[in-house]
Formats: C-alpha cells, sequence, structure tokens
C-alpha cells in the first residue's frame, strides 16, 4: 500500500471516528473548521520548514507528487486525521466527565483589550 | 546547529501557543488527565502508522538533521514527539475558539445546572 492510499483510509476512518464512533460531530461544527484552518496555516508553515530541510526523504513510488511547497499533499491529508482525531478525543472525553469544559474568563488584560476593540 | 532543525520546529509549537494558555485561560496545561487519555488514544495509532510507513520505506528520516535519538521502530524522538506536540497545540487552538466565540459550541459544554 502506498502513502497516497494509507492517508485516504486515514481520513475516512477519522471521518467515521466522529460522526459514527465517538459521535462528536466535529466536522460539523463553525468552532471546529475555524480552529482546523489556524492549525493549517501553522502547519503549512512548519511542514515547509521541515521538508524545504530535508528532514524526511519521501519514496518517489510511495507518494503521487503533487506538493504544496516542498511538502507532499499527502501530508495535508495526513495532519487533518491527527488534527481531528485530537480534537474529536479532546470533546468525546469531555463529555464522559474528564476534566470538562466549564466557563472561563481570558485573563483580565485580554478582556480588558476585547472591551477596548468594541467601545 | 543543523541537528536542531526537527527539535526547533517543535519548540516553535510549543511557544507559539503558550500564549493561549496564558492569556487566553483555555487551561489545556491545566486538564493534564484529559490531555493524557487524548496522548493515548491519538498518540499511539498515529505512531504505529508512522512506524509502519517507515518500515515499508514510504519515508525515511535525515538523522543529520535530529538530536539522533532514536526510539520504536526507527523514530526519530522527535518524531514521536510530534504526536504528543501536534495533539496539544490543535486542543489548545480549538479552546481559544471556543473562548473567544462563546455562541459557537464544540459539543461538551455543561450547562451550570448539570451535575459535574
Amino acid at each position: 500500500m502506498t502513502h497516497s492510499v494509507a492517508v485516504l483510509i486515514g481520513v475516512a476512518l477519522t471521518v467515521v471516528l466522529d460522526l459514527a464512533v465517538l459521535r462528536t460531530r466535529l466536522l460539523t461544527r463553525r468552532a471546529f473548521w475555524t480552529a482546523y484552518a489556524i492549525v493549517l496555516f501553522f502547519q503549512l508553515l512548519t511542514n515547509q520548514w521541515l521538508t524545504s530541510r530535508g528532514v524526511f526523504v519521501y519514496d518517489p513510488d510511495a507518494i503521487i507528487g503533487w506538493r504544496v511547497g516542498t511538502a507532499p499533499v499527502e501530508d495535508l491529508l495526513f495532519g487533518f486525521a491527527l488534527v481531528t482525531q485530537s480534537m474529536a478525543w479532546w470533546v468525546w472525553w469531555g463529555r464522559r466527565g474528564v476534566q470538562p469544559s466549564e466557563a472561563r474568563d481570558p485573563h483580565p488584560v485580554v478582556a480588558r483589550l476585547a472591551a477596548f476593540r468594541h467601545r | 546547529m543543523e541537528q536542531l532543525t526537527y527539535a526547533a520546529m517543535l519548540v516553535f509549537v510549543l511557544i507559539a501557543t503558550l500564549p493561549l494558555e496564558v492569556l487566553l485561560r483555555v487551561g489545556v496545561y491545566a486538564r493534564l488527565r484529559r490531555l493524557g487519555l487524548v496522548m493515548l488514544c491519538v498518540g499511539v495509532p498515529f505512531v504505529l502508522w508512522d512506524v509502519a510507513a517507515t518500515q515499508a520505506g514510504h519515508w525515511s528520516f535525515d538523522t543529520s538533521r535530529t538530536l539522533g535519538i532514536e526510539l520504536v521502530g526507527g523514530l526519530p524522538l522527535e518524531e514521536v514527539l510530534f504526536f504528543v506536540v501536534v495533539p496539544l497545540a490543535s486542543i489548545m487552538t480549538l479552546e481559544a475558539v471556543r473562548v473567544t466565540r462563546r455562541s459557537w459550541p464544540v459539543g461538551d459544554e455543561t450547562r451550570p445546572s448539570d451535575p459535574q
């Protein structure tokens, strides 16, 4: 099996995990896609750093060959699976009552800045 | 210095996300038990996937650009830490969105009246 096939299976399993197994349904939530977009930006930055410096050496036969910068497109899907599963398990354990989410206010300095902005 | 290439990326991610804990008070470092369970549920399958792909020859690591510490299945230390650092940063980002967008549910909210 090539890496290309493996990441497609990985993404499919991630979707099933979120929608059907854990039923966290993050893929239907605006908060998730906003957070994912932010993480994706940093993934492109850090992965460019690593791949342009040759930290990873890919077998050309294992990947399809499309690249984003110097990073194989497969890395985007791998990252999507890792990030989404991390968030889904976080929400799932929270729902099970493990250190659940409670209302937290930002640091007073941040709160003051936010209030200032909205004036 | 070249040996720090991968480690520097991990340190960058940790430093870049730290203000979320300190200033936005996302409370992810404050919930280490929940974080640890996520690391188990995500880290184990992804490290196994990585080991399998490395053994299958899909990719290899240039060890002149890592610290040179090799762990399970031929993975450099940094590659294993990647599966700690990235889930941590992802969760902190999700929590930061929650803190700044109160009306966007994440799915694990408990109402104040709910028993904990």
